[in-house]
């Protein structure tokens, strides 16, 4: 996708660097990242402002108000023990994507630069890391950190590390195979050949070259992350309750789908869904943006 | 001959994966904190019944020890006994088994049968309405939680339209299942000529089947797509239509035979998470498969059982690569062993 006439009349602002520009100009024709920004930050905002914008405290039970279908006093109805399903989803959405963010951070913290390292100097550690990685990739992913949260208790932090130990692979897989094609080109040899030793060389030379794919599986990782949140808490081995969280919130409401208080579930299950869209489209429209031949086809 | 290497060749790199899968298994049950002593012992037992029990269970033996003496047992079969249901582990994993394995390939063949069309179609007819439709169903195939949509569907197709059984496991409460030859309820009560028990696991197996079969489709239809986007670019499809091939023919006789191989390989990817979503989707429908089975071994802290059941998905998930990669060198004559 070439941009066709200079920058000025594609409305660009000229003193910034190509590569942004290239980026903002891109962004534009492409509805889905704007769409998938928009949706990410709607939910940060809504879990920004949580306590102004939630009606009722979203964890003191009223046993007066069970079951009660959507109103304008309860938007999204009440639960079991009289819990606001409104204002429990809206505060649910700090804790669903403090655990995204932050599970994507810590796997992008250790697969990053040991996918550097690795992909740099290869060899026999390369090798045992790789056969490392086989046997835990040998699990299907869920099932993984079933066992993991099942021995080690109920914690947030603990599915966190748990969803970025998950992911760290697939970082430490893009960036060793970008690794391997970087350090052959020129530049690496020129910055090599003025003396940069090797550390700086991988940290500051070769790594943030590596970075175009990392940037396109963030997000797709984040709305994941946020699945599978859901899901070891749907099965009672996620976040603790009272916690607000979507996917605890919709095991909540599981007898109550066979009786007809849908609304227990559905919200929690409809703000998750909408999250992970976000997150989805965000990587989609990347993923386009940093290889643009993508998009063409 | 060649084929037969490449199993042997296949099977032989298998071998330190699964003993790293064995390590990890023994690290996760064995390693981290949370001592077993403590699941048989109450508030006044003594420190000496606590050592004796910990010698009874071989806990006192240096850790590579213990590794090794489990690992013997798990290569005889033996899998630890459950002791909430006081039967051997692996005999509770393979009586259960037929119930997960039903639901989850009876979902990956509808599935298939569903999603690599839609990817072709999709393809073919790139930007049109019928493309944009199953690119939507594909984006929000992958971002719905698979839980939830069961629980949406048991409202609507159950609780409201009273179109299919309620979500109580494989067949009628009052229906007795069919005799037990494979353990698969479709294909034993066809065996057996026992209609109203086909006719009432069909029924029940509908909303399990259909939920997991519309998060499946998803992936399958977007690695459709695009597989069958880039044969349609390749240069020999561009020579045939200049040489005048129908346009029938080049989609359905050269194309598609090219493009599914990159789907297949996705299958066994598919078929890890289809046994990872029993465990919530057989929650929710009262499923008595192995999910349901190392659910309720969680909440009743019976180790030997999550293992068990942790190891089987993982041999089973490897077993299934294996298969896919068979499958593959069969259809592909150029990966040469």
């Amino acid at each position: 996708m070439k941009a066709q006439g200079n920058p000025l009349q594609l409305g660009l602002k000229t003193e910034m660097p190509p590569g942004l520009q290239r980026f903002l100009f891109q962004l534009r024709r492409n509805w889905s990242t704007l769409v998938g920004i928009g949706i990410i930050l709607f939910f940060v905002l809504i879990a920004i402002f949580a306590p102004l914008i939630a009606t009722h405290d979203p964890v003191i039970t009223n046993l007066d108000e069970q079951f009660e279908a959507p109103s304008t006093r309860h938007f999204f109805g009440t639960d079991e023990v009289g819990w606001d399903i409104y204002s429990r989803v809206i505060y649910a959405t700090r804790v669903d994507f403090f655990i995204a963010i932050a599970s994507v951070l810590m796997a992008i913290a250790i697969g990053v630069p040991l996918g550097g390292l690795t992909g740099y100097f290869s060899g026999r550690f390369d090798d045992i890391l790789m056969r490392i990685l086989d046997a835990f990739q040998a699990f299907p992913p869920l099932i993984l950190a079933m066992a993991v949260v099942a021995a080690l208790g109920r914690s947030i932090w603990l599915v966190i590390a748990v969803i970025a130990f998950i992911n760290f692979p697939s970082y430490l897989r893009v960036v060793r195979a970008e690794m391997k094609s970087k350090k052959e080109s020129f530049y690496a040899e020129a910055a090599r050949s003025v003396g940069n030793p090797s550390h700086r060389l991988i940290f500051r030379h070769l790594i943030p070259n590596c970075l175009d794919p990392v940037l396109a599986q963030a997000p797709l990782n984040a709305g994941w992350a946020i699945l599978v949140a859901a899901s070891l808490s749907f099965i009672g081995l996620g976040v603790p309750i009272p916690t607000p969280e979507w996917g605890s919130m919709i095991n909540d409401g599981v007898g109550g789908i066979v009786s007809g208080e849908w609304w227990i579930s559905f919200f929690p299950g409809l703000a998750a869904m909408l999250a992970v869209l976000g997150f989805n489209l965000l990587s989609e429209g990347l993923r386009d943006i940093f290889d643009p031949k993508r998009m063409e086809s | 001959m060649r084929l037969l290497q490449y199993v042997a060749k296949r099977l032989l790199q298998l071998v330190p994966v699964l003993l790293g899968v064995s390590v990890i298994i023994f690290t996760i049950s064995h390693v981290l904190p949370g001592n077993p002593v403590y699941l048989f012992v109450g508030i006044d037992t003594t420190p000496e019944e606590i050592e004796a029990i910990t010698k009874r269970l071989g806990l006192d033996k240096p850790l590579h020890e213990q590794y090794f003496i489990w690992l013997g047992n798990v290569l005889q079969g033996d899998l630890g006994d459950s002791w909430f249901t006081s039967e051997s582990v692996a005999q509770d994993l393979i009586r259960r088994f037929p119930a997960t394995f039903e639901m989850t390939t009876v979902a990956l063949l509808v599935a298939i049968a569903l999603g690599v069309p839609l990817g072709v179609l999709s393809a073919v007819y790139r930007n049109s309405w019928i493309d944009n439709i199953s690119r939507s169903i594909t984006l929000l195939g992958v971002s719905v939680p698979s839980f939830w949509l069961g629980l949406l569907l048991i409202y609507v197709l159950f609780y409201l339209l009273r179109i299919f059984p309620p979500p109580s496991g494989r067949i009628g409460l009052l229906i007795s299942p069919p005799d037990r030859i494979t353990g698969l309820y479709l294909i034993d009560s066809l065996l057996t000529g026992n209609w109203k028990a086909f006719s009432s696991s069909a029924q029940h197996l509908a909303l399990p089947v259909m939920t997991q079969a519309l998060i499946t489709l998803a992936p399958i239809t977007r690695l459709m797509r695009s597989s069958m986007l880039e044969v349609l670019g390749s240069e020999y499809i561009q020579a045939a239509r200049a040489n005048g091939v129908p346009d029938r023919q080049i989609y359905f006789r050269d194309a598609l035979r090219n493009a599914l191989l990159a789907p297949l390989t996705f299958v066994a990817l598919v078929y890890g998470n289809l046994l990872g979503g029993s465990v919530v989707i057989e929650r929710i429908f009262s499923w008595p498969g192995v999910g349901r089975y190392a659910l309720e071994s969680i909440v009743v802290k019976d180790y030997n059982a999550v293992q068990g059941f942790v190891l089987m998905a993982a041999v089973l998930y490897v077993l299934v690569f294996l298969i896919v990669d068979i499958l593959y060198f069969v259809i592909d004559p150029r990966i040469t062993a």
